[in-house]
């Protein structure tokens, strides 16, 4: 091979790395699936809770507005806080680019021994104002948390997913 | 004598800037710590930050502890099969030459039962009763 030849070769398989290498870098990664909805809407069954001030509540206390439901309990120090954190930043981010109707906030307590509506409010109210704690009876949680497709076995584990409620849910 | 005193200090400062080139750097260092205060009427925190292993061979974190705290542990979250948990790691390893990064919703540091309303916070890195590392951070405010 001649050393003109030669040199061409090289650059023709520089060129070729470096396009191959820029392919790779521009090239649209796979997004992660994060979401999901469902083909028609979950039927929540009935129940009787109790709201982070201590009042009964039932199904209706989800009509008029857009909640975002999580199931977790207060003294979970990694994923429940730092969800929450996460969920209070964009209502607060949203709020603030003059958004309304914004979603209400809801932690529905997967350890309602140790998380009463007291322990609740000072909890919720770290979040932002007018988000809601449920807690109560933990066989009517467990209700709650199948009919939203979240498995429950009771405290530490838990599906970490958000669920989301339309306000026209009544 | 002025140039003379000026090629003695210049000399000195030379030496002194190569013995701190070969300085080797400390074993196991701590960096981008993250504590987070018990929240309200709570009384669990955790703590992240990322560990790098400057030495030839693995380290292995047994057990942590925290003069502000009763008890801290090293916890694992993880979502398997959809379902999130979180488990009590016996040991940590950092492996030769690498870092390993504490962070949400995986390895942390839980810290329990606060003992003290200290702003600071100390924690201790041990391989068995052999001290590794410690270090001392400010609680981090949640920014909501």
């Amino acid at each position: 091979m001649s050393p003109k030849n030669f040199f061409i070769a090289i650059l023709l398989g520089v060129a070729l790395a470096a396009g191959i290498f820029v392919a790779a870098r521009v090239s649209t990664p796979d997004e992660p699936v994060s979401a999901f909805m469902l083909p028609s809407p979950a039927k929540l069954p009935a129940f009787s809770l109790l709201d982070q001030f201590g009042s009964q509540i039932d199904a209706s206390v989800f009509c008029g507005q857009w909640d975002l439901v999580f199931f977790g309990f207060t003294n979970c120090p990694d994923i429940c806080p730092t969800t929450l954190q996460i969920l209070a930043s964009a209502r607060r981010e949203l709020s603030e680019s003059g958004r309304t109707g914004l979603p209400r906030i809801v932690l529905v307590s997967v350890d309602p021994e140790k998380d009463t509506p007291e322990a609740l409010a000072q909890y919720m109210a770290y979040f932002g104002p007018d988000n809601l704690g449920i807690t109560g009876d933990l066989a009517q949680i467990e209700a709650l948390t199948k009919s939203l497709g979240i498995s429950l076995k009771y405290r530490l584990t838990m599906t970490p997913t958000l669920s989301t409620i339309p306000p026209r849910y009544c | 004598m002025y140039q003379k005193l000026s090629v003695i200090a210049c000399s000195i400062a030379l030496c002194l800037m190569l013995a701190a080139c070969g300085s080797p750097p400390p074993p196991l260092v701590a960096t981008e710590i993250t504590i987070t205060a018990p929240l309200p009427g709570r009384s669990m925190s955790a703590a992240y930050l990322t560990l790098t292993n400057n030495t030839d061979a693995d380290i292995k974190i047994t057990n942590v502890a925290s003069a502000q705290f009763k008890s801290a542990e090293i916890h694992e979250s993880s979502v398997e099969q959809g379902v999130a948990k979180m488990r009590r790691m016996e040991e940590l390893v950092i492996p030769a030459k690498s870092s390993v990064q504490l962070k949400p919703g995986a390895t942390h540091i839980m810290l329990m039962r606060p003992t003290s309303d200290s702003a600071q916070v100390s924690i201790s890195f041990f391989d068995d009763n052999k001290l590794l590392l410690g270090v001392q951070a400010p609680f981090s405010a949640r920014t909501n």
